[in-house]
């Protein structure tokens, strides 16, 4: 196994080559053949990356230990499900995995535009090649996954228990396709730039990619957060760790993409901007993974360091100057076709919300290398934490929220003052009032206060857009409602799934919003006894230990309570884990609409049978939860065709 | 260890032949990258109109401005057209000639 893995790495390395030279070639001789043959290499390419996966998948399974990635990362009381994930859980295994979604994107992009002219085809193939080769390089020579161990062990050492949860089988997946498939228009942008056809072609063949991928990111930063709310045990799900701020940094720049690229297709304007934004959010991917990997900067993901990072800065420094010096070069076929004619219309709404995220993402970005700046400045390694990113976040996040509301009311090219006031008028006095309302009731936290309002205001405005697109379906012919809506949904899926996304935003920054009212307790009981907090009542019913395998645990049974009657059982617990030395907390947590109530064993005495525990109450944290799917779900529906005409 | 060289070799023989394959039909980028591109700026033009008419019946544009952008998007998408015909037309009349060559060949060999 450990041969044939080798080899079938050399080999996709080598055929990745080939298809990438093809590629090249096809564009300086013009010719189809070549661009075809680049085509097959790309599947051919694809073949033997997922054959060497496939082996190391298979080496899991069936516990060859004497690869030594196998036994670090698995042993033979590991789940099949957790040997299946074992496959991203250590350093060379995520690297080759990169290099296996890369090469299934490339397959896709080789089959979905195989009769798209090869001026476009070609090239993006070229450079999906060699982001392809970099991964394939990297586990071929550098940190190879099939490396043979000095001894044959009789068992693994096991997967780091933190990643031992159901979530960790999906969320790093679900993380990567969408830093993947970034890729995908990053490739189309440089293709655009390579041969010169520099109209909306591109935007239209890479704007499906980046919607999937966006929808990826989104999926896997709302994963990666639900991993750290049921995982860390302190009670919270983001805290601007540095792996977390690398997935959200693209996040933010590619959502703004998605925003400006609509300006291009309307008014043929901003077309520089709109490849900067593109190249900037691919290279922001590539710093997401050499944070990771280099250790540069402390992280809840230090499990995943290694020598690699200079790698990845090499390859970075490549790619910026190789993209930016390529815009540079092409910056005179990029004129606008446009000028902005007002600063109240849709397209000067959507370069606000542009430039708000992205100085969102500088935010972050400046954050998240500052004990790096700080280090090299003077001499002292200094964090910015939480308070830093949420004084900042915070207003950022309140400006959004606004021109989410705003922006659809707001009429293209321009828009009479007076006629702006009118449409905006009534939707933000209703937000106005729900804020007022709150206020009388008690709510005294500026910052929630202002995101409650405009949440409100921002779901007006989304539903006054359903309803007026509902009425002018109505008006055109004698439909039912939801005949009419789910037309209006059909044809124009790319606007209404849109404002569906609006609306998990809008869910989802209710959650944050929830955060500023969370309160905390630390209770100690002994079993049998009673205690409260929060308005809740918590029974502990004594400690149970269960020992596994390589794994011992113990549990706190405590029955929750509300005004006499009996909610639910709820049983946090700890468990060590023999192998890796380490103690993993397993919390509880009961969710209404309102809240979490989280409850955490926080320590505990066996012999007295006496624990304590820690209680979060997280209100509106499941908003955030279902702001998340909703968002998915919008996106997804953005990606359908909608209504087509016959070619001509 | 032979039998995972033999299969691999194997494997790359066909990965080899698989790719090169098409070399064997060489041809020229040409005529068809030029119609795509009119086909999508059509294409474009038509998804701009269903945009504007949206807009203007749900309130979002008044009457004057819609006719002047659907007046402007309906001239991108006539020239894209425009261009679309003469490509199909100028290929008609390649084919056309290169049949009308042929002709007296097949003339001859009748005779």
């Amino acid at each position: 196994m450990i041969a044939l893995g080798h080899y079938c790495i050399y080999a996709a390395l080598a055929v990745t080559a080939l298809t990438g030279s093809l590629g090249a070639a096809a564009v300086r001789m013009r010719r189809r053949d070549l661009g075809r043959a680049a085509r097959n290499g790309a599947l051919a390419a694809s073949g033997f990356t997922t054959l060497a996966a496939a082996g190391l998948v298979y080496a899991l399974v069936a516990g060859d230990y004497q690869i030594e990635y196998v036994w670090a990362n698995s042993d033979r009381a590991l789940p099949l499900f957790y040997k299946l994930g074992a496959l991203w859980g250590g350093q060379a295994g995520s690297l080759l995995f990169w290099a296996l979604l890369l090469s299934f994107f490339s397959t896709a992009v080789a089959i979905r535009h195989r009769n798209d002219p090869d001026e476009f085809l070609a090239p993006a193939l070229t450079v999906l090649m060699v982001l392809q080769g970099f991964f394939l390089t990297l586990v071929a020579f550098v940190v190879s996954p099939f490396q043979r161990s000095s001894l044959i062990p009789p068992d693994g050492h096991g997967l780091n228990p933190l990643l031992q949860h159901p979530i960790m089988t999906i969320h790093p997946p679900t993380l990567y396709l969408g830093f993947v498939g970034l890729a995908v228009p990053f490739a189309f942008a440089i293709a655009a730039l390579l041969s010169g056809k520099l109209g909306d072609e591109w935007i239209k063949r890479a704007r499906a990619w980046t919607i999937a991928a966006w929808v990826f990111l989104t999926a896997g930063n709302v994963l990666g957060g639900r991993w750290a709310y049921v995982e860390l045990g302190w009670g919270g799900y983001w805290a601007w760790d540095p792996v977390e701020n690398a997935a959200l940094m693209p996040w933010l720049t590619c959502t703004a993409f998605l925003h400006s690229v609509m300006i291009q297709e309307r008014r043929g304007m901003l077309k520089v901007w709109n490849m900067l934004l593109i190249m900037v959010t691919f290279l922001l991917t590539i710093t997401g993974t050499f944070i990771t990997r280099s250790g540069l900067v402390s992280s809840v993901h230090s499990f995943a360091q290694s020598p690699i990072g200079p790698w990845f800065g090499g390859f970075l420094a490549f790619l910026a100057v190789g993209s930016f010096g390529l815009l540079a070069h092409r910056r005179s076929l990029l004129k606008s076709e446009n000028v902005l004619d007002s600063f109240l219309s849709r397209e000067a709404g959507f370069l606000l919300n542009n430039l708000i995220l992205l100085g969102g993402a500088f935010t972050v970005l400046l954050g998240t290398f500052f004990p790096i700046l700080s280090e090299v400045v003077r001499g002292v390694k200094v964090s910015l934490g939480p308070p830093y990113f949420n004084s900042i976040m915070t207003p950022i996040g309140i400006v959004l929220l606004f021109l989410l509301g705003a922006g659809p009311l707001i009429a293209w090219k321009r828009m009479r003052r007076v006629e702006a006031i009118r449409v905006i008028g009534v939707p933000l006095a209703l937000g106005l009032l729900a804020g007022l309302i709150l206020l009388l009731l008690g709510l005294r936290h500026a910052s929630a206060l202002a995101i409650f309002a405009l949440s409100a205001f921002a779901l007006v405005t989304i539903i006054w857009e359903f309803v007026r697109g509902v009425k002018a379906r109505r008006g055109a012919g004698r439909e039912s409602i939801p005949v009419a809506l789910g037309r209006l949904l059909w044809r124009a899926p790319r606007r209404y799934g849109g404002y569906i996304v609006h609306v998990g935003v809008v869910m989802a920054f209710v959650g944050f919003a929830g955060t500023a009212f969370t309160r905390e307790w630390e209770r100690t009981a002994r079993a049998g006894e009673e205690f409260e907090a929060g308005g809740y009542g918590f029974s502990f019913l004594g400690l149970e230990e269960e020992a596994g395998p390589g794994k011992e645990s113990v549990a706190a049974r405590v029955v929750l309570s509300r005004d006499g009657r009996d909610l639910v059982r709820l049983i946090p617990h700890r468990t060590w884990y023999e192998k890796a030395q380490q103690l993993s907390t397993e919390v509880a947590i009961y969710s209404t609409w309102k809240h979490d109530l989280y409850l955490v064993l926080a320590g505990f005495d066996p012999e007295g049978d006496e624990a304590s525990f820690k209680i979060y109450e997280n209100p509106l944290v499941g908003w955030f939860w279902w702001g998340g799917i909703v968002m998915c779900l919008g996106g997804i529906l953005v990606l359908i065709p909608g209504q087509r005409r016959r070619a001509p | 260890m032979i039998l995972s060289v033999a299969i691999l070799v194997l494997l790359l023989a066909g990965a080899m032949a698989y790719i090169g394959s098409p070399l064997l039909a060489p041809g020229r980028a040409g005529r068809q990258e030029e119609e795509d591109a009119a086909f999508f700026e059509h294409e474009t033009s038509l998804r701009l109109l269903r945009d504007l008419e949206h807009d203007r019946q749900t309130g979002k544009m008044d009457e004057e401005q819609y006719l002047l952008e659907k007046g402007r998007v309906e001239a991108r998408g006539i020239a894209a057209l425009r261009e679309l015909d003469s490509l199909r037309a100028g290929a008609t009349h390649r084919s056309g000639a290169r049949a009308t060559a042929r002709e007296p060949a097949a003339e001859r060999r009748e005779r």
